[in-house]
Formats: C-alpha cells, structure tokens, sequence
C-alpha cells in the first residue's frame, strides 16, 4: 500500500498548474486524493508526478451570481457543498448526492472538481450535473477559459471532454431553475458508504396544474458515462404524474439500458432496480416541483 | 469473461491484408498506445503497451507470439500481458475471407485476466477488452483502406 | 442424549468456594479502554527500533500456476534492498512446515513462500527485506516471474472428481480427511419416523476482516542470542515449536510477545508464517524485521472461513419431534491446510445443536482448492453446523404447519435434563433454555410482530421474522484433532496464570492468553479481586502474552471463547493459593487464635478478635523481605502459579467425547423487512439474549453480544468472497468487501440470563462466538418473509438480488 515513487508539485496558481501539467508527461493533477491516492496505493496508477492544487487559493467557493447562477470553485469539499444552504436550498438533488456520498472523513478532503474530472462511472455528482444542466469551466494557459455543458463534459468511464495535459476543470456553474421546480438524487447500495448499485437523478419543473414542462433523468452506474433517460423525460413531457406514469416512464426510461455485472450486482439486478429508482425517483421531484414534499 | 468477436470489411486483397497481419512491425504499429516495442522475429515480439480507460492507464508488458498460421487465410496469436498487479492473456484467431468488396477479416478473441485487474477492475473490464482488441482490428481496416 | 451420569457430573463439578461475589458480576470500567481510546494501545506497527528492516511480499496473481522462474535481478537494483528470497532460498533455510492432516494429505509440501508452483492467488513468491517500506515494495513490484498457468478448481465437489487438477501433485488427490460419525441408531429412527424432511445448504466464504492486520517485528539480539518476535498471533505457544525448529534456537532463546491486538476473530491464528520469515530474515541480517500487511493482503491471503456444503435430511415425528439427523458435509479448506481440517471435528461440540435429537450422522470431506487457505473464523466450524440444524427446523416446521418458535420449544434440551449428554458424548453444562426462548420471544413482542406481518403483508409489505437459538461452546478440549488424526499427541485444553502479590500489596497477573480485544486484563482482575478481595485498581494485569514471563502450556492462546473457563479458572486457582499463603502468614503474625484468619477489603484479621488485623501490604513486605516474620519453613515471596486442567477425556473408538468444557447459549430474535421492489433487507427490530453464566463483567459481556451481533450480521447481508472460475478473488479491499459499518448494524437489545456453569470455578462460561446464531436469525428472518412465495435460502448469504429474484420467480 505504498505508492510508487513520483515527482510533486504544489503550485500557487491554476497558471502554474497548468504549466506543469503540459511540462511534466503523464503528471496527475491531486485535488482531494480520495480516488487518486487510493489508486496509487495499490499501484493500479504510477503517475511520475503529482501536482497538488491546494495550494492555490481562489478555488473553494459558492456563490450566487447575479443572474441567478450559482458557481462553485472546483476545490471546494464536498463537506463544504454538504453543508451550503444554498444548494440544500436550491438543488435538492445534489444536496442528497452529497449527504450520501462516501463517508464522512471523504466528505472532508474530497472536491466536487476532483469528482467530476475522475469522472468515475458510479460517483455520485455526475448525475446529478447533467440532470440539474450544469455548466463546466475548464481552464487553459493564458488564462483562457472554455465552458462545456455538463452534458458534453462525460465521455467514457474515466474519460471527460477535459483536453489531456492542457486543460484543468476550475468551476462549475449551476443554471437557476423556474419556480415549480423540484429534484431528488437516489442511491441504491448495500452500505451506505458504497459507491451506488444504481444511482438516478431527476430534476424537473412543472407548470400551476402539475404538468411537466422540463425534466431531466439521469442514471449512474448503469453506463461507462451519465445515462440520460431521455425517453422516461418524453413520456413525463406534457403530463401530470401519477405512480402509472411515473412507472410508464420508468420502463420507457431504462428499457435500453444495458448496466455493466460486478460483484456487486449483476446487470440484470441494476436494469431492475434502475426501473424502481427512476420511478421513485420521478415521483418525489415531482412532488417537489408542487411544493407537496420536502 | 465472454469471447469477443468482431468483423471488418478491408479493401485490400487477402495478400494484403495477409502480409500485413504477418509483419510484427505492423501489427504492433496497430496496438493502442504501443510505448515500444522489439522484434524477435516473425512470429514474436515483446511490447510495452499502456492500457485502461481515460485517465486510468497503466503499462503492461506484452509477449505476442503467434501460435499458428494457415496461409493466406489464418492465424491464431497469443498476448501474453504483465504488469499492474496483473495477468492478461489474449488468445485471438482471425479468419480472411475473399469478398467482393476486398477482404473480410472475422476475428475473436479470449481474454483472461488474473491479479488485481480482475478484482478492482471487473466492471470496466469488458470494456477495455473488447475495445483494445477491436481498436487493433480496425487500425488494420484503416491502413490498408485502398490497398490491392 | 440424556442427563449425565452423577460420576461424570462429578468428574467436572468445581469448587468455588474461594468466590467472595464482591468483584464479579460489576460493570467495572475495563482496565484497557483508557489506553485504547486515547490512541495509546501498543500494536505491533507501534513497535519502533533502531536499524529496523521492512518487508514486502511479490505474490501470485494466478490461482494455480507453474513457477518457471524468478528473475529477481530488477528488485535487487533498487536502492536499499537488503535481502530477497523466493521459495527456494527458503527452502535451503528451513524444513516445510508441519502438517497436521493424516496421509496422504501429509505428503502435502507447504513453505511460507511458494515453491515450485502458486496454489491460490495472492500466495507469497518472493520476500523483499529493504531500508524502507516503500523500497521494499517497489522492490517487489519488480520481481518478474515466470509462470504456467494451470487449470484451476474452486469448488470443493468438483475437486473430488476423477480428473479434477489437483492442488498438491505430492497427495494425489485433493481429499484432505474423511471422517465418517455415526452416533446412535440412526438407521431406526429413518426407518420408524413419521416423515423425512431434506435439505442442501451452502455456508459462504467471508473472513474476520481485523482493523488491524496481521503483522510480526522479528528481532535478532545477536549478542544475547536471543530472538525476540513481536507479534499478533492469537496462540503464539502453539507456534513456537516451529519458529524454534526453524531458526535451530532452543524455546528459552525465543521470546514471543503479543501486547494489544487489533481484533483476530481467528484469523490471526495462522500468521506464523510471516512470524518464521520475518525471524529467519532477522537472523540473517542482524537487524529488526517488520513486516505489516496491507488490507489487500490480509482480504486476499490472510485467512478465510472454510465454505460448507451439507446435504442433510431428518427424521422427523408428525408432532414435531426430530428423532435423528443425516448428513453428508464438505469442506472447502483452500490451497494448505494450515489450521484445518480442524473445522471437520470441531462442529461436534454442537452436534446435535440445542435438541433433544437422539442420533446423528455425518459423512465429513474436506478437500484442497484453488483458494485462500481457511482457518478458524469466530463461530469455527460450529456456526455453519448450527446454520445447517437451524435451517433445517424452519423447514420442518413450514412442512409440518407449525411456528418455527414452537418446534424450537418441542425439541430443546429440557432443564431438568440438565447437566446434558449429547449423542457425541457433548456434556451442555447448564441453563434453562426453553425459559431463554420464551423470555427472548416477549422481549421482542414475537406474537405481536406476527399479526404485524400479516397485516402488513395485506398492505403489500413483508415482513419476515427470524427465532433462533444457538450455544456458544466453549473452551475447546483439544483432543478433538484425534477425531481426524488419531496419531496427533494433542489432548485436553489447559491454561495458566501468574497471580503475585508485590512487596508493595498490589498485585500483579499474567495470563497464557493472547487477547484481541476481549477484556481479560479487566475480567482477570475482578476474578482475581473477587477471591483476594483486594481492591480492583491495585490488580496490574499484564498486557498480553510474553513467553519470558507468562505461565503457559501448548494450548496457550485466545481462540475457541476459552479465556473464561480455561484462562479465568487458572486465574482463580492461582489467586485461592496466594490468598490461602496470605492467611497462613496474616493467622501467624496476628497470632490469631486457631490460624483462624479472614481476608478481607485488603486487609487481614481473627475473625475470633477483628481487632487484631493487618493490611496486606505488611504481610507482602514480610513475605518479600522480612522473612524471619513468617511461619517457620515456609517459603518466601507470594508467587502463585497455576495451570488449570480440565477433565476433558479422548474420543473414544466411536469419536465420542465431551469436547467443550462450557455451553452459553443465545436466542436471537429478528424482523426483517424486504423492499419488494428492489429485494433490499432491513432490519426492524433484534433482540439478542445471553446466557453466559455467571457473568464477570457485564459491559464486557455485552460488548461480546454486539460484536457477534455485527459479525453475524455482516456476514449474512454484506461480507462474502467472491471467486470467479480462474480462482480469481473479485473482492480484496473494503470497497468491494463489505465490512458493514455503524450506520448497518442496528441498535440490538440485549437481555441476559445467568446460569453459573457447575464445571468452572467462576460459574462463568465462554462467549462471544454467539455461535453464528446472528447469521442464522438473518436468514431464517429472511427465509419467513419469503416463505409466502415459496421462497428458500440454500445459503448463509442474502444477497438483495439472490432476494428479488425469489420475489419475482426468476432464476438466475
């Protein structure tokens, strides 16, 4: 359990970062380590260098933007997001992915940035970033800055749109959603403190009767990358929902779906769960989006 | 784990198509993310190839030896990998059909890993599998695009 | 399948007149908590010396594999590597080491590093030694092997096969022992009995999963010549005849020493291995060696439960009554057979569980496979015997339309039968347990949940409930070995004790026992208060075992649940001999009349004149210094040391024996609710009662309940081994093993009874095992909320797939 040796780097500013990202091959940017040195430790990764951002303030933030977005630096820990008012306010759905998201002592060094740019297929944020339409600042030298749709940001199981030794994820910006808005994040797992079996996010907003005009759902764990419903949000589109159409959407939404087997579960044990969750799932952002449930 | 199967249409001619699958220095051309490699000869090489998904990538060192060959239509190999904790053993045949359109190069592939990899990584492991092994074949399909 | 004879009972009737119950049975705070809470217990990895090497192992990724070659020459190039040895370096420096089976399993070749060919994954192949642990590592990540993969088995029926591969070439077969029992006529009772009822059951792999792992600081004082091994092993005495064979030192020139222990629940019974290389590489080199696994280590290669298949059937009356049992067991022991077969003798301390069964037969295999060698993990080898009968009465009684609490009730051990005589010659010392079993049903409002389930069946909610009942047998008589090795030289199950009065009046206590978290320094110390009736904070009692100081014998160790009736017992002979020489002294210097003297509150006194009294502490100083003071001829000092024997006999020609000395028995009662959707358990209510005998301690006692309450419960719903047919293990790390953590295990009330054993002098029993009655109360709850829908487990694991797939009436 001991790492092979490597090179470390802890640089003051994302610049700096950035410059050592692209000088020294194969360098891997540390943010809370929880994935990272974990993998290191049991040598599954050697990366010659390590280049630790903690030490570059500016990073651990969130805040309301006038405009009614809300931004978070990629550093902030996902105790700090846990804590927020605002997104418990504001986003339900990422509030509950970060209360079940690993165990305390992870929720204490873990970053919503070092989560997203892992982009492991079971963690609990990505979901819930498509679902809640968020929006990824990633940074280059120079001070320039490209913003990827959290939609575009997951490519392939440990694989974002993030440009390899260019490029390092700095924000993260939360679009408002309408009033008549609601989500929920849902985890399946055998522990608590596991990565989910299944995991689903659902935000939607409807309109004064109840009907749906936006939703989004979004699995975890079921795919190498956020596998959004899409046709589980075209049965929801128009509708007031009830537990029948919330089942229709359900067997709409996952009807597709082919989830990967490990010792864990077996993909005909998450296909079936998927189904429960997105149903479960449906209902209560439902029923938050009308104001009938916390 | 299940056997992985795949079929490409080369439009090359089955010589071709035979003389390149043939030639280690081609073949191992055609291994995603090769770092290096040395040839022993014809029928053998040993190659340092980094494997995985995304940013999870580590070197394997592989011995690639071919295990059979039935001129101009088969051949089995064998990719013996190390490294990472692991074992990964690949046992491929590929088949070369004569078609109007060039050649058709059917290929399947067994795949056993053993170590650390078959733990940690079970889930995504299909998944790596089946895309280093079809990546190889379509880097084939693709050099020899237009060939005769 | 009786009451004992009253010269049995005699035999193994105690005295305990020395008991003044001023110090027993209180909840005194445990004397080890403070340090252990603080972060100041003394664990092997706190063991710090100067010049000190570390080791790091290269192990086999193959389960099965042919060792071609080992090209070591990379891992020598790095910087601060001292020493790597492979198998055969190993094999010029030491014999292999010993094996306990029968022919011709005994021709198997086992070395701590493999030889010749890997037979599990994560098998140790080459031990780097280096300045530092990351040298070693990196070291030994660099060591390339050659290896040829062979076919593999993972299965212990079909290891048996003509043509399977075998695991040890050198045996010929991968049978480790056969042992076929047969107690009783059980032949009669199939014939005659009302009914037969059958089954197969699979007990799962999983392992103790210690916080702290297995580790050894080996250091060689060459100028003493003294090599002293610091350790974690639960019963070092049992391995020193090996160190000392393997390193040519005599046993006074090997010291072993175990201090705190972070948990073993058995696993740490068979990590002599790394004991003898860190040893041997200590020697070599002249310095300190240490060596710490990691978690992968220990999940992968430490220890492991032997897996059990049972086919069994019983004989059973239309009332209810279970006349006989039949089965046919195998055991899948792994690649070496370290500590087993023990398992395949061991179950028969239990072997007709709580019933009045009048026969039993079991046709016992165990074999050799592809997988991580088993030992001894808590409940060993009686958990899944239980788990067989306790499963077996849930289906008897489905059969027969009776509530599983009623059978239970028909069929247990009645009190008046009590002290008991089993079929297999078992002796259950005491207890009223149909009175457990009705206490423990109201405690959990057993009726009640029972119309709960149906009402809530109504409203598309299940409910199951689990009763079970189980025994903790313990303090192993250790003959039981004989049962599969008649040759082994290997009988009864002693223990030792040092009990000393100081000059100062303060005493001081050594135990045999190597403890893993018990509490013995706090229950040594209230038996040892209780007969001096001194006060419970002047006890020092020694921090684990140190073979230069503790009294021992070779069954010396934790294991079994045998500290209190093996370890108390010779703690308290030892303490009624020392407070016997303290009247002697006190009655002479006070000059009472008659020697009629009483020792109490720490003080002595004529109980003709109390006046005439003494504190202990002038008798101590006499006894050390001024001896002119003491009865003539009698010797100085206040040294008390006693081996407690019990009067454990040898199978006889039919392997029947007494083979524990005591019996605790539990009763849990559990609720379950299953999400139809998803298949996932939940506990909604458990109710664990103990009766442990006369209790020393009942925070300890307690504490024991709630940890084998987890266990079981881990074990149940969220820890198994998972291989894949290479011999692969998908699960060596606490991401995809899952040791539940607090947030899994619910809040268990715990109630008590407390029957004192006749058969040790404390009254108090062993326990602590919980006899794996946690697993079986799971599944047997899981087992009634699936019933409705003809629902059955064949295995000690509810997995929430293996659960939604009964639910939805689809196979795997």
């Amino acid at each position: 359990m001991r790492p092979a040796p490597f090179e470390y780097y802890a640089p003051t500013s994302v610049e700096d970062a950035l410059r050592l990202l692209e000088e020294k091959e194969g360098a891997k940017l540390l943010a809370g380590g929880q994935s990272l040195l974990a993998l290191m430790k049991l040598r599954l990764l050697a990366p010659p260098a390590l280049i630790d951002l903690n030490r570059i303030g500016g990073l651990r933030y969130v805040r309301e933007d006038g405009n009614g977005w809300i931004s978070i630096g990629a550093m902030t820990l996902y105790d700090e997001l846990e804590q927020s008012p605002l997104i418990r306010t504001r986003y339900p759905a990422m509030h509950e992915a970060l209360y079940r998201l690993g165990d305390q002592q992870v929720r204490n060094r873990g970053t919503i940035g070092g989560s997203l740019a892992h982009a492991d297929p079971s963690a609990n944020l990505p979901p819930v970033m498509v679902a809640l339409k968020a929006q990824l600042v990633a940074a280059r030298r120079g001070g320039e800055r490209r913003t990827i749709p959290a939609d575009e940001f997951f490519l392939d199981a440990f694989t974002t749109a993030l440009e390899p030794d260019r490029e390092m994820l700095v924000e993260v910006r939360l679009p408002p959603w309408p009033p008549g808005s609601g989500g929920t994040y849902m985890k399946l797992s055998k522990r608590e403190i596991d990565f989910s079996i299944v995991e689903v996010a659902a935000q939607m907003s409807v309109d004064g009767d109840g009907r749906v005009k936006e939703s989004r759902v979004v699995l975890g764990s079921v795919a190498t990358r956020p596998y959004r419903a899409t046709a589980a949000e075209n049965v929801l589109s128009g509708s007031v929902v009830d537990d029948a159409l919330a089942a229709k959407a359900a067997e709409a939404g996952t009807k597709d779906l082919e989830p990967p087997s490990d010792v864990q579960a077996s993909s005909w044990y998450r296909k079936e769960v998927a189904k429960v969750l997105v149903k479960r799932a449906i209902l209560r952002a439902w029923k938050r989006a009308r104001g009938v449930e916390q | 784990m299940p056997q992985f199967k795949g079929s490409e249409t080369v439009t090359a001619s089955r010589q071709v198509v035979w003389d390149f699958i043939t030639d280690p220095q081609k073949v191992g051309g055609c291994i995603p993310d090769l770092k290096s490699m040395h040839v022993i000869d014809t029928d053998h090489f040993d190659a340092e190839v980094k494997v995985g998904m995304g940013i999870l990538r580590g070197t394997m060192k592989v011995k690639y030896e071919v295990t059979s060959k039935d001129p101009p239509s088969k051949i089995t190999m064998k990719m013996d990998g190390s490294g990472l904790g692991s074992k990964a053993l690949i046992n491929a045949a590929v088949e070369l059909k004569e078609v109007p359109q060039g050649t058709q190069l059917d290929w399947v592939a067994d795949v056993t890993v053993s170590g650390t990899l078959a733990g940690l990584g079970a889930r995504y492991l299909n998944d790596v599998a089946f895309k280093t092994v079809s990546d190889l074949f379509s880097c084939v399909k693709e050099k020899l695009a237009g060939g005769k | 399948m009786s009451k004992a004879s009253p010269e049995i009972i005699s035999t193994y009737k105690q005295d305990s007149s020395a008991l003044t119950l001023k110090w027993l049975g209180k909840p005194l705070k445990p004397k080890e908590d403070y340090r252990l809470v603080r972060g100041r217990g003394m664990f092997v990895d706190d063991v710090q010396l100067p010049r000190m090497a570390y080791a790091a192992f290269a192990r086999s990724p193959y389960a099965h594999a042919k060792i071609k070659g080992i090209d070591v020459s990379r891992a020598a190039s790095v910087p601060g590597v001292l020493l790597i040895w492979t198998g055969e370096d190993l094999k010029k420096r030491m014999r292999p080491l010993p094996q306990a089976t029968p022919p011709p399993a005994r021709n198997a070749i086992d070395y701590p590093l493999a030889v010749d060919k890997v037979r599990f994954q994560g098998e140790p192949v080459a031990m780097v030694v280096a300045e530092s642990r990351y040298a070693a590592e990196d070291a030994a990540s660099q060591i390339d092997v050659d290896y040829e993969p062979l076919p593999v088995v993972v299965d212990a029926e079909k290891a048996l096969e003509p043509g399977a591969p075998l695991v040890h070439d050198e045996v010929g077969t991968n049978l480790i022992a056969h042992v076929h029992y047969k107690w009783g006529d059980v032949d009669y009772y199939f014939q005659h009995a009302d009914m037969v009822v059958e089954g197969k059951f699979h007990y799962h792999r999983f392992t103790g999963a210690p916080l702290e792992p297995n580790a050894v600081v080996a250091d060689y004082d060459e100028r003493a010549d003294i090599m002293t091994v610091y350790c974690n092993n639960q019963a070092p005495m049992e391995w020193l005849p090996q160190l000392s064979a393997g390193l040519n030192m005599p046993y006074p020139k090997v010291r072993v020493v175990t201090r705190d222990i972070g948990g073993g629940f058995g696993t740490k019974l068979v990590n002599y291995v790394y004991m003898v290389l860190a040893s041997l590489a200590s020697k070599e080199l002249r310095r300190p060696v240490k060596y710490v696994e990691t978690r992968t280590e220990n999940l992968q290669a430490a220890a492991h439960n032997a897996e059990r298949t049972c086919y069994v059937s019983a004989a059973v009356q239309r009332d209810g009554t279970v006349l006989a049992i039949r089965m046919k067991c195998l055991d899948d022991d792994g690649a070496y057979a370290r500590h087993e077969p023990a398992g395949m003798t061991v179950w028969a301390q239990v072997s007709t569980g709580m019933y009045r069964i009048r026969a039993l037969e079991n046709d016992f295999y165990a074999v050799f496979t592809n997988k991580c060698p088993s030992t001894s993990i808590r409940g060993f080898s009686r958990a899944p015997h239980l788990f067989m009968i306790e499963r077996m009465m849930d289906r008897i009684a489905r059969k027969l339309g009776m509530d599983p609490a009623e059978i239970r009730m028909r069929n247990l051990v009645r009190p008046e039968d009590m002290p008991y005589m089993t079929p297999s010659g078992g002796l259950y010392d005491s207890g009223n347990w149909p009175e457990g079993l009705r206490k423990a049903l109201e405690a959990a409002d057993y009726q009640g949940w029972r119309r709960k389930q149906e009402e809530l069946r109504r409203q598309g909610r299940i409910i199951g409930i689990g009763v079970v009942v189980g025994s903790d047998s313990a303090g192993p008589n250790m003959a039981q070995v004989k049962m599969y090795n008649p040759g082994l030289p290997y009988t009864s199950g002693t223990e030792g004790a040092l009990v000393q009065m100081t000059p100062d009046g303060k005493v001081r206590v050594t135990l045999g026992t190597s403890p893993q978290g018990m509490g013995h320094e706090t229950t040594a110390a209230q038996v040892v208060a209780d007969v001096l009736d001194v006060d419970y904070d002047d006890i020092y009692v020694q921090t684990g075992f140190d073979s230069f100081t503790s009294v021992y014998t070779m069954h010396s160790g934790t294991y079994g649940s045998r500290f209190a009736p093996l370890g108390l017992s010779a703690v308290y002979l030892a303490a009624a001999r020392l407070k016997e020489k303290l009247a002697k002294i006190s009655a002479y210097v006070l000059n009472c009349p008659g020697g009629d003297v009483v020792i109490e509150g720490g003080k002595a006194y004529c109980r003709a004149d109390p006046q005439r009294s003494t504190d202990l502490k002038r008798i101590a100083r006499i006894a050390y210094g001024n001896v002119n003071e003491m009865p003539p001829g009698m010797e100085p000092g206040l040294y008390s040391i006693a081996i407690f024997r019990p009067p454990f006999q040898n199978p006889d020609e039919n392997k029947r024996a007494n083979l524990a000395l005591t019996y605790s028995y539990n009763v849990h009662v559990v609720v379950v609710e299953i999400d139809p959707e998803t298949g996932m358990p939940r506990i909604l209510n458990y109710v664990a009662l103990e009766d442990s005998g006369r209790i020393v301690n009942p925070l300890v006692v307690d504490g024991q309940v709630h940890g084998a309450v987890a266990h079981g419960l881990a074990e149940a719903l969220y820890e198994k081994y998972h291989y894949d047919e290479n011999g692969n293990l998908l699960n060596s790390n606490f991401v995809d093993y899952l040791a539940p953590t607090a947030l899994e295990v619910p809040s268990i009330s715990v109630l008590h009874t407390e029957t004192p054993s006749p058969f040790t002098p404390t009254g108090a029993k062993g326990m602590g095992e919980g006899g794996g009655t946690a697993v079986q109360a799971v599944i047997s709850a899981v087992e009634d909320a699936l019933a409705p829908l003809g629902g059955e487990l064949e295995e000690s694991h509810a997995d929430p797939e293996v659960i939604l797939r009964i639910l939805k009436g689809t196979s795997s």
